[in-house]
């Protein structure tokens, strides 16, 4: 029957695939697939529910977008993905639970030799200065444009140019192509190797882990809260 | 309420006092849109040459830049009416009367008179008008004892509320200077004056940035003064009292407080309150939510289950059109808005 298939996806690399094929493990359930390890697609055989669950391992933010197209059901993702997403995917999107993994927070950072920059305010007093005397904004580099752009609006920081970054933001700095960063924070050895330190007084945008969230559309879908109760 | 009903009564009214209809673009260049509030909520696209466009937030907004293109430099009666649109708001209804080339407060009191007569036509409830000045914290806050760059930051960010009370309780603590952080900071210090002062660190010099970290440390207030200043500008946000005693007492809250600030008898507008029905009080934390005003700002409200609704809006708005980079036109407006 149709209602009884589903697709969930998971994210492809790092320790967030770990922990999240971990859940299934814990629940005793092993992910199976054809070609090994590396297959990016897999699955699971529920027996209880006499389902096959299909398994798809995808970039964390394509997997936001997933849901939104009907590809999958459900997904482990990161909440700031979420929150950076446009308006009309978030609305498409439940969050069901919060997942004890993949805890990062996303802050506004300057490479540590900025030592006038420690707070928001310093942040728009430097922004000012450089349309003053150097007659360009500043410059902050993210993955996270929306949710950088509506920090900086709330804090009535003007005078900033957002540049989208598509990795490696910590490196921006280092080659001038921006004076500040908007990046996800979790142990911090990655801004600290790279001379960069988050404004923590009042740079912190959002407190973000990883979640389980479910297409709202699949939500009345037969046999859907035995999926979630796995997570 | 709604304006297809009410908006002929208005109109008619505002065409008597001799205000003459300007008719609003939907469409705004954003680089003209200041102001949390009306940026968080704007409708923006761009052009195929990459220039951002969105869609108007607030028509007093355009009626100013519409008018500040024309070359006209004798005193003009304008009124618009029509949509505003913000994400927050759908659309919202707004019907506005401004006078431009504006320069003495008599414009200030038609403005005012006009919008109770408005008020009145609308409603037989009691209106409660509030007026402020916002010239009056801005002189307060330039007599503080505080660096110029924290009288600069309070004043920037009054239009938005919380982040305001914020700022205020870091003047006040001092939570702006960490020891801790000063200690490591200032071994980097150190280092860094060791190099080539012109070297550039994502894309600032050393130079600009060991200048801006010394006035820091060396001028930052120090929680005597800070506190000090919080408290005075605690106090003052505080004050509301009826239209006919507000000279005396906030003449008498400078006094005190030793800043050389004098409001004479005819600071105000309406020094009396000669309008039925009507409750007129000067009130400091009078600060409308749209970042346009300079000078005096009022409202006029109605208590609905014991709230009070706000439903005209105004002031004076001196400074905007030269703050957008466009000619200068003094101007006093109002406007009613309907949801």
């Amino acid at each position: 029957m149709m209602n009884n298939q589903f697709t969930i996806i998971l994210p492809s690399k790092g320790r967030l695939r770990e922990k999240s094929i971990n859940i299934f493990k814990k629940k005793k359930l092993k992910i199976l697939s054809d070609k090994g390890e590396r297959d990016l697609v897999g699955y699971i055989n529920l027996k209880k529910i006499n389902t096959t669950v299909r398994i798809l391992f995808l970039h964390a933010r394509e997997s936001i977008q997933a849901l939104t197209n009907g590809t999958a059901d459900i997904c482990v993702s990161g909440i700031d993905l979420l929150k950076d997403s446009d308006l009309n995917i978030q609305k498409k999107i439940k969050v069901h639970k919060s997942l004890n993994f993949g805890h990062a927070d996303l802050y506004i950072c300057c490479p540590i030799h900025f030592l006038d920059c420690q707070t928001m305010l310093d942040v728009s007093e430097i922004a000012s200065d450089f349309i003053k005397y150097k007659k360009q904004p500043l410059k902050i580099g993210t993955k996270y444009k929306r949710l950088v752009e509506k920090f900086l609006i709330e804090k009535n920081v003007k005078n900033v140019e957002i540049v989208e970054s598509k990795g490696a933001t910590e490196a921006m700095p280092r080659l001038s192509q921006v004076q500040l960063i908007g990046e996800i924070v979790s142990s911090g050895k990655t801004l600290f190797s790279n001379d960069l330190r988050p404004l923590k007084k009042d740079g912190l945008i959002l407190k973000s882990s990883a979640a389980c969230m479910v297409a709202k559309k699949s939500l009345k879908k037969k046999g859907i809260k035995k999926i979630l109760s796995l997570f | 309420m709604q304006l297809q009903n009410l908006s002929p009564k208005i109109i008619k009214y505002i065409r008597k006092q001799g205000f003459r209809e300007i008719k609003l673009n939907p469409v705004i260049e954003t680089k003209y849109i200041r102001g949390v509030n009306l940026k968080k909520y704007l409708f923006t696209f761009n052009d195929d040459k990459g220039v951002s466009f969105s869609l108007r937030p607030d028509l007093s907004l355009m009626s100013l830049i519409q008018f500040s293109k024309t070359k006209n430099k004798k005193k003009k009666k304008v009124f618009y009416k029509g949509e505003s649109y913000r994400k927050n708001k759908h659309i919202l209804s707004q019907i506005g009367w401004e006078i431009y080339n504006s320069n003495n407060q008599t414009d200030d009191f038609e403005v005012l008179k006009n919008s109770i007569v408005v008020f009145k036509k609308i409603t037989n409830k009691k209106g409660y008008l509030r007026i402020g000045n916002l010239e009056l914290f801005f002189s307060l806050v330039n007599q503080l004892e505080i660096p110029d760059r924290w009288k600069l930051r309070l004043v920037q960010n009054i239009w938005n509320q919380k982040y305001f009370y914020e700022i205020l309780s870091r003047l006040e603590t001092n939570k702006d200077l960490d020891e801790g952080e000063i200690k490591v900071d200032k071994k980097i210090f150190y280092k860094m004056q060791k190099l080539d002062p012109n070297k550039i660190i994502a894309g600032r010099t050393v130079n600009e940035i060991l200048k801006r970290f010394d006035m820091k440390i060396n001028k930052d207030p120090r929680t005597p003064e800070g506190k000090k200043s919080a408290r005075i500008i605690k106090k003052f946000l505080r004050i509301k009292c009826s239209i006919e005693e507000a000279p005396k007492i906030l003449s008498e809250f400078f006094d005190k407080n030793k800043l050389n600030i004098k409001i004479a008898d005819d600071y105000f507008p309406i020094r009396k309150n000669k309008f039925k029905n009507f409750n007129i009080e000067y009130c400091s934390s009078e600060i409308p939510d749209v970042e346009i005003y300079s000078g005096l700002v009022f409202s006029i409200n109605f208590l609905k289950k014991n709230k009070y609704i706000k439903i005209i809006n105004g002031g004076r708005f001196d400074q905007m059109s030269s703050s957008l980079g466009l000619r200068p036109i003094k101007a006093v407006g109002s406007a009613i808005n309907f949801i």
